[in-house]
């Protein structure tokens, strides 16, 4: 009887260690943010112009090889629109038409305030694909590969 | 010779005509809000396009799934796989025009509620929506507000039975367009 005790407490004790384990688990997974884009390597290194031009000439190419990746674009700050928690700054070859749609969130619109229009800039996003112009989400400025260029 | 100028400048001025009558956004904010007892869904982004044509009150836009920034990365990831399906459905459309055009005068400063009736595409599934929108005009620019509420079901999104009790089976959209003439940027 004692023995079988000493199974049951030695059972309960891994079966509590084994849920609390899963538990914590579960509620880091569940809780767990969207990773700091500063601290993701980028896949790919761009110019603006190239990255442009290949959703242009092959938009589901581009979207199988781009899409969801982190990216790290160079090119010249065309446009920059703020709001009170949001940036977006159009990158280009300098020129109107199809650009880089570059969103940066609450946590990073700051570091676009001293950007000025004509500015070349290094910026780096994850891809969400291409509808007038090339979009790249929870964008930062990418100051490792500013000078890779 | 002279009527083949004619007809050439004839056209260009129809193209340069319709580019006139066009508002553009290249970076519109939707977002979206679902209360559950469970959890609260939130998720938005700026890079909506849209363009409305001040003549005809036309208006279109269109977003990529995958721009829909969450706070949390599982409902993120579920969101993109389950949900919407966005490597099989990677963008979401809106095509429809402005009912009550002749309220609207774009070229005077003011605040006019309109409706809006057209065909919503989520997730593959296309059906009609009509909603009231608020446009302001401003120098010439045009911002858009609308809310709507869709039913998930319409839009063939399933919700898996683990969690159907727990997640409101309705979402509500809000959209803030700003408009501008469609050479900007």
């Amino acid at each position: 009887m004692k023995k079988r005790t000493k199974k049951y407490r030695i059972f309960l004790v891994a079966a509590i260690f084994i849920a609390v384990i899963v538990g914590l688990y579960g509620y880091g997974e569940y809780n767990r943010s969207l990773p700091d884009t500063h601290y993701m390597k980028a896949a790919f290194q761009l110019e603006a112009s190239t990255f442009i031009k290949q959703f242009e000439t092959d938009e589901s190419k581009a979207n199988a090889k781009y899409a969801d990746k982190t990216i790290s674009v160079h090119g010249v700050a065309h446009s920059i629109q703020t709001t009170d928690t949001t940036a977006t700054v159009f990158l280009n070859d300098g020129y109107p038409g199809t650009s880089v749609v570059c969103q940066f969130g609450r946590e990073s619109n700051e570091e676009t305030k001293d950007l000025k229009k004509g500015d070349l800039v290094t910026i780096k996003g994850i891809c969400s694909g291409y509808l007038m112009d090339v979009v790249m989400v929870r964008c930062v400025l990418d100051h490792d590969n500013s000078n890779s260029k | 010779m002279k009527p083949l100028v004619f007809s050439l400048f004839v056209m260009l001025q129809c193209i340069v005509t319709n580019a006139q009558d066009r508002l553009l956004t290249r970076n519109g904010s939707i977002s979206f809000y679902s209360k559950g007892p469970l959890e609260n869904i939130e998720a938005n982004t700026q890079t909506a396009v849209s363009v409305l044509d001040k003549k005809t009150g036309q208006i279109e836009f269109s977003v990529l799934v995958k721009s829909f920034t969450f706070e949390k990365a599982l409902m993120q990831e579920h969101f993109n796989e389950d949900y919407l399906e966005s490597d099989k459905f990677p963008k979401s459309t809106f095509k429809g025009h402005i009912e009550d055009l002749d309220k609207v005068s774009f070229d005077k400063d003011g605040k006019y509620t309109v409706s809006v009736t057209g065909e919503l595409t989520i997730h593959g599934q296309s059906r009609t929506l009509a909603t009231p929108a608020t446009l302001t005009i401003l120098k010439g620019t045009a911002l858009a507000d609308a809310q709507f509420e869709i039913a998930l079901s319409d839009y063939q999104i399933t919700i898996p039975s683990l969690v159907k009790d727990k997640i409101s089976k309705t979402v509500k959209i809000a959209l803030h367009l700003k408009y501008e003439a469609q050479a900007q940027p």
